[in-house]
């Protein structure tokens, strides 16, 4: 009955794409989507929603369009969120259980019910004014809007809350009490409670007096606790009936707000489009190809995570500042990409990364054209800061990772890597990868290399890192221009060509004050 | 009553206030390069003192008092030799405890009668117990001629005159509610003229039609609709309390008064300075059941020696980080220690070397015999003169930070120029695979250059690099180079983890560690095809 699933078309698709092990552990923090939160693009509870998913990766086709299908319906039908949203706000949640402390609280407990069924009826009223009408090309979406809409819930609630209604009458209740003193058992059947008691209903005007045997069982003492006790029952009684109200609100309201975050993650793709539109960047719904040949091609591909930056710095034309970049596979599927220090390489690697990942999301990318297989696995390799809690060494960390990279890699998955190999000599660090790389080749996977090893751009260059056949890997460089008055600037372009061998010391030194 | 301030952790209070104003400002990377904060979670919790205490701050940041330094070191020595000074020393921590937990409780009572009643209660046994520990505390005093600060002031509250004559009248009270106080209630007498308690408890509800309709109901939203009765009490009295209040009362009428008067005279008791003994006694104590633990497990300490000037000589030291993770993974203590030492003729050294062959862990072990030895803590070595310093400063390798406007060697720059800003005479540099993140010349210059800063302000410490041609580069300076050494064994190059003095290490032997991890070509091509084939992966690695 409260199933309403926005991420999958069927329950079958869900099973098959709910197996983790799609993207590596590191890839979210790699990337830096974080910076879409910390530049206010998504909210919090957004990016946690949309980072719970990552791990699930699609890579079927038809989940990854059925999804576009959707964003596109939530675009296109802009407050039915705001009015989901609005609808799940109005419904109340249990209020987190305060003890009933039926000693010392100056309230009578029945009050405790009373709240409970207020919050079942305001539930109740919400779910009778809410406005989710909406013309919806997706199924899915159709029917949670009619659900809502629809009478068999509301009829329901409603006859619940006027039988709990009715039980705030203690005549209603009826119990019995059976204590053990001494050798003596006697069973009680106590009907109402005694009327003394500042804990009992005597607003209801039904209770009798009943006093225990005083002579036969217990002293005054004994009745006086005895007494107490039995209010307690009562109490708790009622108690268990609260349990159960605050059960079945709970659960009505955990159902909607299921579907309320399965709408939060497309709010983020919705957002995130938006941010685009609002930069002035290009912006395209990827194709996603059929099978997993791991073709990749963009055109003026932009970096997600700058324009978030750039978003936030509410400086006018601020994104023209950002360069974006063209990028294909064609030629090769391993990308060897080096070049001077800060010069957008690592930010390229992770437009590229992060564009891969939303066309899987079903979200748009910031692009005039992306055209990609779903890959069925993207990892990502980032030289990392010493793990302490190990007692191996940063190179035999990276090590691991690649093994780990390699025991998830299949035919047409993505793997970004960040200068690794930099904990070791230049020589060694370039045999290593260029084994690396060749392996890796074998599953005709696309490898994209950001690094400072010069010879290994080298061995590309030449053609000699012994390949798969049918492989090859292209040098890509961050490209530096030089001006009409000698000076080099950076472009942010990354471009195939020859690694760049300039070094530029004397600008390092001059900052560090040498 | 005037508050005291005792200490003893500070033999100046004017230092300790240098301390503090010097911790807010320094540069906080060397915590993180050096794991402090590991080792610190390590022996708070083999201390075993919880959360109550927190010692953190005197931990991670160092000394730079000579006399504070032996101040520290003259008790933990006492406290680690003496048996009987320790149990005492435990015993006060467990009694000023005690008595902060009972503070709690107190606090939270609703009954005023019983808050006063327990107030007195708690106060009367921790002065009890207090008065007996410092009888013992009394002989690390004056055996060491401490001028702990102010602490001659506590022993007068505990054991001056007034002292006396609090506890006697605290005494006479509790005496005389035990008097009152009956041993029994007796709700009723059996045949046998026996005591019993009653007992109350619910039996099934009667079924009605009412709640037959209302559970089908529910049921549709519910799978479960039948859940057990949670019973509990949420009071601090129960009315058999109040039975005992009342009976008291009618036995002594004056007792509510003679509680009050009692109670207003002494609710002011200053608990602060004894909870600050208790803090600074923690420190000593964690340190000291770390080291006996360790000890236990065939690991070595020593105290060092601590004096101002350059000179530092210390043998076989060893990383306790990594020594504790070998610990835990192999039981006894692996881990390779070596010999350091700095002097006129040789402050800095370049380490090069085999991966993994222990240079990361040998230049760690350096930050943390200094950083240990400048808190007052044993070190992690047989033998130790340290030569004390101001600071120390590290740069270890660091992931991208994702705030950052800029790119990694950006990072590692400015982190550089921080270090270069705080950078004093005298002070320890300790630099590991510092600027791995540019090409490979540029990184050269730009070391070299730096190295000649750091002589220049006559700086120990080292750099662990990959970069071998830096130290024939170097034409001047007291700069000395070591490597980590390795031995041929059956075709394989395994590490000794000894860090020996020699020239530059051209190899880093990482096809090794390739093999090891199954980073070779063939060991992917495996893995690879096992994917594929949906094979047993463990079996090729």
């Amino acid at each position: 009955m409260f199933c309403f699933d926005l991420l999958y078309p069927d329950e079958k698709k869900r099973q098959e794409g709910r197996r983790t092990g799609k993207v590596n552990e590191k890839l979210i923090r790699d990337l830096q989507l974080e910076e879409l939160v910390a530049n206010q693009i998504i909210s919090q509870k957004e990016y946690e929603v949309l980072c719970s998913e990552i791990p699930f990766l699609p890579s079927d086709r038809e989940v990854i369009v059925f999804r576009q299908e959707i964003l596109k319906d939530l675009a296109d039908n802009a407050s039915f969120i705001r009015s989901y949203v609005d609808f799940c706000s109005s419904l109340r949640d249990n209020v987190p259980g305060k003890r009933v402390n039926i000693w010392e609280s100056g309230e009578p407990v029945y009050k405790k019910l009373q709240e409970h069924v207020d919050i079942l009826r305001i539930n109740y009223l919400a779910v009778c004014s809410a406005n989710l009408k909406a013309v919806f090309r997706s199924k899915t979406l159709a029917g949670l809007a009619e659900f809502v809409e629809g009478e068999e819930c509301k009829t329901r609630l409603q006859e619940i809350i006027a039988l709990l209604e009715a039980f705030l009458d203690a005549g209603a209740v009826s119990f019995t009490v059976k204590y053990t003193y001494g050798q003596v058992m006697e069973s009680v059947k106590v009907q109402q409670l005694f009327p003394e008691n500042r804990y009992v209903m005597k607003e209801k005007g039904i209770l009798k007096r009943k006093t225990v045997d005083l002579e036969q069982l217990i002293s005054a003492e004994g009745n006086l606790i005895l007494r107490n006790n039995l209010n307690e029952i009562y109490a708790k009684t009622v108690v268990k009936l609260c349990d159960v109200a605050s059960r079945l609100n709970g659960v009505f309201v955990s159902a909607f707000k299921r579907a309320e975050q399965d709408l939060m993650y497309y709010q983020a793709g919705i957002k995130i489009l938006n941010l685009y539109r609002s930069l002035g960047v290009p912006v395209c719904v990827p194709g996603i190809k059929a099978g997993y040949e791991g073709h990749i091609s963009c055109f003026n591909l932009y970096p997600v995570r700058l324009l978030a930056r750039c978003s936030k710095s509410h400086v006018p034309g601020c994104s023209l500042e950002i360069q974006g970049n063209d990028y294909g596979n064609d030629k090769g599927r391993i990308s060897i990409i080096t070049g001077s220090n800060s010069g957008g390489k690592t930010t390229f690697l992770q437009a590229l990364g992060t564009a891969q990942l939303f066309a899987q999301l079903g979200f748009c990318v910031p692009a005039r054209s992306f055209q990609v297989c779903a890959a069925p696995y993207i990892g990502s390799l980032f030289a990392n800061a010493e793990d302490i809690c190990t007692i191996h060494g940063k190179l035999e960390q990276e090590l691991v990772e690649i093994r780990e990279a390699a025991e998830h890699l299949k035919a047409g998955s993505l793997i970004l890597m960040n200068e690794i190999m930099s904990t070791t000599s230049e020589e060694e660090g370039t045999n290593l990868m260029a084994e690396v790389l060749r392996a890796f080749s074998r599953t005709h996977s696309n490898v994209i290399f950001v690094t400072h090893l010069s010879r290994l751009a080298d061995l590309a260059q030449k053609g000699e890192l012994l390949l798969e056949e049918g492989e090859s890997a292209v040098n890509y460089v961050a490209v530096r221009r030089r001006e009409e008055d000698g000076s080099v600037r950076k472009t942010y372009r990354i471009e195939p060509g020859r690694p760049d061998r300039n070094i530029y010391e004397e600008e390092f030194s001059k900052r560090l004050g040498l | 009553m005037k508050k005291t301030f005792f200490s003893l952790l500070w033999d100046s209070e004017t230092y300790y206030q240098e301390w503090l104003r010097d911790k807010e400002t320094r540069d906080k990377e060397f915590i993180y390069d050096l794991n402090l904060q590991y080792i610190y979670e390590e022996v708070r919790r083999l201390g075993g003192f919880g959360d109550r205490y927190d010692f953190r701050d005197i931990f991670l940041y160092s000394c730079a008092a000579g006399s504070t330094v032996a101040y520290r070191q003259r008790i933990m020595e006492r406290l680690y030799e003496n048996p009987e000074l320790y149990e005492a020393a435990l015993e006060a921590v467990s009694c000023i405890s005690d008595s902060q937990s009972k503070l709690e409780r107190v606090c939270g009572t609703k009954d005023e009668l019983k808050k006063k009643i327990f107030f007195l209660h708690m106060l009367y046994e921790f002065l009890l117990r207090m008065a007996q520990v410092y009888s013992c505390l009394e002989k690390l005093i004056s055996a060491e001629k401490l001028c702990a600060l102010g602490i001659s002031k506590a022993a007068e509250e505990i054991t001056g005159q007034e002292a006396v004559e609090r506890m006697e009248k605290l005494r006479s009270y509790l005496q005389l509610l035990q008097r009152i106080t009956p041993d029994t209630i007796v709700m009723n007498k059996g045949e046998n003229q026996i005591c019993h308690s009653a007992v109350v408890w619910p039996e099934e509800e009667e079924k009605s039609g009412y709640m037959d309709r209302l559970m089908e109901l529910v049921s549709f939203f519910l799978d479960d609709c039948s859940m057990p009765v949670k019973v509990y009490q949420d009071m601090d009295i129960t009315c058999f309390d109040k039975k005992l209040q009342e009976y008291i009362c009618r036995q002594q009428p004056e007792f509510p008064k003679e509680t009050e008067m009692l109670y207003q005279a002494y609710r002011k008791f200053d608990f602060w300075p004894y909870i600050k003994l208790a803090n600074e006694l923690v420190f000593y104590l964690s340190c000291i059941r770390f080291r006996k633990e360790y000890e236990q497990e065939e690991f070595y300490f020593t105290v060092p020696k601590c004096q101002y000037g350059e000179e530092s000589k210390v043998t076989a030291a060893y990383d306790m980080v990594l020594g504790i993770n070998l610990f835990r993974k192999n039981k006894g203590c692996k881990a390779v220690p070596n010999d350091f030492r700095f002097d006129r003729d040789g402050r800095f050294f370049l380490l090069t070397g085999a991966n993994q062959g222990g240079k990361t862990t040998f230049i760690r072990s350096i930050g943390l015999v200094q950083h240990l030895a400048q808190i007052g803590m044993f070190v992690p070595a047989k033998g130790a003169v340290v030569g004390m310093v101001r600071h120390i400063h590290t740069h270890f390798g660091r992931d991208d930070e994702a705030a950052a406007m800029v790119g990694r060697f950006e990072q590692e720059l400015e982190r550089m120029r921080k270090l270069l800003n705080d950078l004093r005479d005298g002070d320890m540099v300790l630099l590991n695979e510092t600027f791995t993140s540019t090409q490979r010349m540029g990184a050269v210059i730009l070391l070299g250059r730096l190295l000649k800063e750091f002589d220049r302000k006559h700086c120990v410490g080292g750099l662990v690099t990959h970069y071998h041609e830096i130290y024939d580069r170097l034409e001047e300076g007291s700069f000395y180079s070591l490597t980590a050494g390795v031995e041929e064994e059956s075709g394989r190059m395994d590490r000794t983890f000894k860090i020996i003095r020699s020239d530059s290490g051209r190899q880093s032997y990482a096809k090794d560690i390739a093999v090891k991890c199954g980073v070779t070509y063939d060991q992917l091509v495996g893995v690879l095809k096992a994917a594929e084939e949906g094979g047993d992966l463990d079996v090729l690695f």
